[in-house]
């Protein structure tokens, strides 16, 4: 072999490399040149037949072809193995293994983020029973004898006299009553009221009842908490506005607005073109409610309020019918999920 | 209560718009809730003569009319009125005119007749609801007259929701009396034209009650002309929903809705004797009332009577028996105060809510009842023809000494929280109506006038002040968190923890009402039937009992869900139970797990059928899961047991700490049938009760170890009936404290290993904290493990 045949011999090795297309076939090419019983043995072999003269340029010419080929199978190996697609290639398309999907019901997601604005400034959560005592839920709420709340069409009676709370407001009662002031809670739950079931009515439903008594408290402390309640879960720039009313329980009472989370006070669908949307009943807690649980009247004042859940959750996820936060169909429940 | 705002402007000027009235009378506390325009301009309008009336040829029902409007050619309309005359004038609406409701007329052909524009109705022109036949006008009334002039503009009437607390405002004086405080106003009262008395006739009050009849006054009209109201009357009435009826008649209800006092007028002739008493019904008797409904009535109830019968329910309903008719001359006009609790148990207890009882039930002023008498006999003079008057008899036995209440400055503004000056205050009192009788720098005293007997502390007067200052003016700080200590609530904190947790175990939260039907309690919570808690008055069966347990609405869930083609679903709901107990009813916290289908599977292996033992598995999981959670799980076992619930063989009870917390299995094949269910539905119902109290943080750290640990498997070759508890609690009888974890890591059932046999395959693990093991000491550990459960079991070991 001369210098001429090892550069041709160069240039098939190089085109034998090149039409690999695949690296097992890369690797029949490479033993066919560098394996044992290859090509490059072979012109070592043949390096004792060389005259001694020519002996160094042709090693040199010998070692330019292992290196040269080497180089070639090692940029091709690294070219196939990046570009070629494996038969046992993942289909990364596949639909991941993500397990089933849960998730809180709305009125609890509505539930957890109010205790959740609350715990912040300070509120604890309070519980109580729902099967509560007439003092509990009525005479100590300051309501009067004969008020038709109490009408057997409107609550619901047990058999020994006791009653299913109209509203979460005796959990006031029955902490006050084990607590002295400062009181700070916030109290969620269930309630019943004997209401035929329509898209607004349901006979049991979720209400959430604040109060914080202390000395000194004022409307203001109570338009201030609220406001702040307003803005966590409706937005940063939601007002609130009161309008007097009237609840046996709070003297001022008032009913609260805020401005319509969807039009932000312009006057839309959600909110009926007012602006404002209906959303909780508060006022100063009444003296004849401190005196009912052995507060001092003359030194006190706070303030409650309260609101229904199924209320907010259907304003805030535009449910049109209060039956289906009960209904309990996936479909729906998972869409908040 | 409807309140037409033409009337309010009879007391007060108003020249705000309707809008802002609205809010002016919203921010102070009588909420609108509606505004209703009756009427409108009338555009085009008229007044129509009808001429002439002849039979629609092709209909029944239907007449020609033809009309004249004063000028141009008469006019055909195809009417469907009954009380359609020659002579009758009535209101055309030509073709292209828009009645009140946004209709616009059009040329037609009714049956084949060719009608241009119509004769209206009350109710097609906005007036009222009456459809009875085309509206009737006075016979002196021109053909031609643009019907604006007839019937006046457009009218706004307001719809306020007026609370409790303020029965003054069920009038349209009381709420003109409001807009006079807000806005600063005078109030204007209707003055009272009554003639001297004439009359000799004596009537005698007799009142058997100071507590039930404070006061009661009586006059005798003579000789009345009964005959229609004026139109300007029947049209407020109207307006206001109620029905004109007669001059009288009318005229008591006028005097109602404008005082919020109600009246009532008797026929003088059908009254026996001079006497008028207040009395309680006797038991037995009866009346016939206005309705025409002959009421038995009971000694609770308050009547009027006469020397021989009741003639009305005081303050609820006239009778029957003293009925303004047509023929009435002369009549008895009663102005009374009762007791609210007596007129309020009448009207329930008969079922007769009227504008009458209504008012007072919620209390009426008892000061101003002569007045109110006078206002009455004032307008009958003036519309009933009466000649003569009889004395007013004022029997006041309840009279009381007017009340006062005082107040001081820095409490009122203080628990509102803005700072208001004394004199402003002062000035709020007397725009109110509350004269103020003494007052320093620390605060005053007022008088409190009849028609405010709502304000009794002065908790109240300070809601005045905020209500006449404006809640608007009122600032909204941040919040300044007063945080108290040792106040906690760790149930809650926990019961989030787990609603949390299951959401995110792929769990979809439910909420059932608490209240349920008997028939799914019976059906999977049997035996708690003796306690469950029965309302005495529900709505409906289907809230009926209140929930023993949370799996009936589980169940009925994945019906309803199943019967919407969700065949796969895993569900929790945490949530009161009720039980019956000796001392009341015991209120438990639970949580209910349900699933159906393959859910736990990964999405490529969903086909495959779903075993019981799958099922039961992935859902005793989540319990197990739940337990770590709350950091109970060692405490906790599974005891086999017969449930009617669950299938034979698929049903456990949970023990937690030795105490039955829970039970768990697969849907019994029964119920499956009959909540259309399939495939293996397994549920878990745990009582949280006990167990919420517990966790806290965790326990100190444990060494982390820095020995390796030997393993050693073994399969046992037992009876299909042995469990896999059997086998730990042998474990746990010899355990050697090197033994750190037992885990069974294969099951196999098959006839291969002999009849009713399967194989379960255990791997232990040893390990020591202070050095490596040796295989020997290994061995002699694991061999009397396995030693101990084939002589406890009868076990073989596969292999041997």
């Amino acid at each position: 072999m001369n210098l001429e045949e090892l550069s041709s011999l160069t240039q098939h090795a190089l085109s034998d490399l090149s039409a690999a297309d695949s690296v097992d076939r890369l690797e029949e090419v490479r033993i066919s040149y560098l394996g044992r019983n290859g090509k490059l043995p072979e012109i070592m072999a043949g390096l004792k037949h060389v005259s001694p003269e020519d002996r160094p340029a042709f090693g040199k010419a010998a070692n330019e072809f292992k290196l040269q080929v080497t180089q070639a199978l090692k940029d091709r190996k690294d070219h196939l193995l990046s570009s070629a697609i494996p038969a046992d290639a993942l289909d990364v398309t596949l639909p991941g293994n993500t397990g089933f999907r849960g998730g809180n019901h709305p009125i609890r997601q509505i539930m957890l983020r109010v205790i959740d604005v609350f715990d912040r400034i300070g509120f604890t959560v309070a519980t109580g029973p729902d099967v509560e005592t007439v003092f509990n839920n009525f005479d100590a709420l300051n309501t009067p004898a004969d008020h038709p709340s109490r009408d057997e069409q409107d609550t619901f009676y047990l058999s020994d006299g006791t009653l299913l709370r109209t509203q979460t407001s005796p959990i006031q009662i029955r902490y006050m009553l084990e607590n002295p002031p400062p009181v700070r809670i916030i109290a969620p739950g269930r309630a019943y009221r004997r209401d035929t079931p329509d898209a607004t009515h349901s006979a049991n439903f979720h209400q959430v009842e604040g109060l914080y008594v202390a000395h000194k408290v004022s409307m203001a402390d109570l338009k201030g908490d609220l406001t702040h309640f307003a803005r966590e879960i409706l937005g940063k720039k939601t007002k609130i506005r009161f309008r007097p009313h009237f609840f046996p329980f709070t003297e001022p009472s008032v009913e609260v607005d805020f401005t319509c989370h969807v039009c932000k006070g312009k006057g839309c669908r959600v909110c009926k073109n007012s602006g404002w949307i209906e959303i909780a009943g508060a006022g100063m807690v009444d003296p004849k409610v401190y005196e009912a649980v052995g507060y001092d009247p003359d030194s006190t004042t706070g303030y409650a309020f309260g609101m229904g859940l199924e209320r907010i959750a259907m304003i805030l996820l535009e449910i049109d019918d209060i039956r289906r936060l009960y209904e309990n169909d996936a479909r729906f429940l998972r869409q908040f999920a | 209560m409807l309140v037409p705002l033409s009337w309010l402007q009879d007391y007060i000027d108003l020249h705000e718009s309707v809008e802002e009235l609205r809010d002016l009378l919203t921010y102070s506390g009588l909420e609108v809730e509606g505004i209703e325009t009756h009427g409108s301009n009338f555009d085009g309008f008229v007044v129509a003569e009808i001429t002439d009336v002849s039979p629609h040829p092709n209909a029944d029902r239907l007449t020609l009319c033809t009309v004249t409007l004063g000028a141009g050619a008469p006019m055909q309309v195809v009417c469907g009125a009954p009380n359609v005359r020659v002579g009758l004038r009535s209101i055309y609406a030509p073709v292209g005119a828009t009645l009140p409701d946004g209709t616009k007329l059009k040329k037609a052909k009714i049956r084949g007749v060719e009608s241009l524009g119509m004769l209206c109705a009350e109710d097609e022109l906005g007036l009222s609801g009456d459809h009875s036949g085309i509206m009737e006008l006075p016979p002196e009334t021109k053909a031609g007259t643009p019907a604006i002039d007839v019937l006046g503009g457009p009218e706004s009437v307001f719809d306020l929701e007026v609370t409790p607390n303020r029965p003054d405002c069920l009038s349209i004086i009381g709420v003109a009396r409001e807009l006079a405080a807000l806005t600063g106003r005078t109030l204007r009262l209707p003055e009272l034209k009554v003639t001297a008395s004439e009359s000799t006739e004596q009537i005698t009050v007799e009142i058997e009650s100071a507590e039930a009849c404070p006061r009661y006054t009586a006059r005798v009209l003579s000789g009345a002309q009964i005959a229609p109201s004026p139109d300007w009357m029947q049209k407020r009435l109207r307006l206001c929903g109620l029905r004109p009826i007669n001059n009288v008649v009318d005229i008591t209800n006028y005097v109602l809705l404008e005082t919020g006092h109600p009246l009532h007028a008797f026929d003088r002739a059908k009254l026996n004797g001079n006497t008028i008493r207040i009395r309680s019904a006797e038991a037995n008797e009866t009346l016939e009332t206005l309705n025409a409904d002959e009421q038995e009535l009971s000694t609770q109830d308050l009547v009027i009577a006469d020397d021989s019968k009741a003639i009305a329910l005081a303050g609820v309903m006239g009778g029957a028996n003293s009925e303004i008719g047509e023929d009435t001359k002369d009549l008895l006009l009663e102005s009374a105060a009762f007791l609210p609790s007596r007129v309020r148990g009448t009207a329930k207890r008969l079922d007769c809510h009227t504008d009458s009882s209504y008012r007072f039930a919620r209390g009426c002023d008892i000061t101003s009842v002569d007045w109110v008498s006078k206002r009455a006999t004032s307008l009958l003079i003036e519309h009933a023809g009466i000649p003569s008057i009889g004395p007013l008899v004022d029997v006041y036995p309840g009279k009381q000494q007017p009340r006062s209440l005082s107040c001081r400055w820095k409490k009122i503004t203080d628990l509102i929280g803005v700072e208001i000056p004394a004199e402003q205050m002062s000035g709020y009192f007397e725009r109110l109506g509350l004269p103020i009788l003494d007052q320093d720098t620390h605060g005053c005293t007022v008088q409190i006038p009849g028609f405010r007997q709502d304000l009794t502390r002065p908790v109240d007067l300070t809601e005045e002040i905020a209500r006449l200052n404006g809640l608007d003016k009122i600032p909204a700080p941040a919040p300044s968190a007063q945080i108290i200590t040792d106040a906690r609530d760790p149930e809650t904190r926990v019961l989030v923890k787990i609603w949390r947790h299951l959401a995110r175990r792929g769990f979809l939260e439910t909420l059932n009402y608490s209240l349920c039907t008997p028939e799914a309690l019976n059906h999977l919570d049997a035996a708690n039937r003796a306690q469950q808690v029965v309302l005495p008055n529900p709505i409906s069966q289907d809230q009926s009992v209140l929930r023993s347990s949370l799996l009936p609405q589980m169940v009925q869930t994945l019906t309803y869900n199943k019967a919407h083609q969700i065949e796969e679903l895993a569900l929790f709901e945490e949530g009161k139970t009720y039980l019956q107990a000796t001392d009341g009813v015991v209120e438990q916290t639970r949580v209910c797990l349900g699933t159906m289908g393959p859910w736990h599977r990964p999405e490529l292996d969903k086909q495959r059928p779903l075993t019981d033992r799958e099922a039961y598995a992935d859902i005793k999981g989540e319990v197990e899961n739940l337990f770590h959670l709350l950091g109970c799980e060692d405490g906790c076992t599974y005891v086999a047991a017969d449930d009617p619930a669950f299938g034979k063989g698929q049903a456990a009870r949970i023990h937690c700490a030795a105490k039955e917390v829970g039970r768990i299995g697969l849907l019994s094949a029964k119920l499956k049938q009959a909540y259309k269910l399939s495939g293996p539905i397994a549920l878990a119902e745990i009582d949280l009760t006990h167990i919420l109290l517990k966790p806290g943080l965790p326990d100190g750290m444990s060494p982390i170890p820095s020995f390796p640990s030997t393993t050693r498997d073994v399969a046992l070759i037992l009876d299909r009936s042995r469990s896999h508890q059997e086998v730990t609690d042998l474990v746990n009888q010899e355990r050697p404290k090197d033994l750190v974890q037992v885990r069974l890591f294969d099951l196999f059932e098959s006839d291969k290993l002999g009849e009713n046999k399967k194989s379960m395959a255990y791997r232990f693990t040893y390990r020591n904290p202070k050095k490596t093991l040796t295989d020997e000491a290994v061995e002699k550990m694991h061999a009397r493990i396995v030693d101990r459960l084939v002589s406890g079991l009868n076990a073989g070991i596969v292999g041997k």
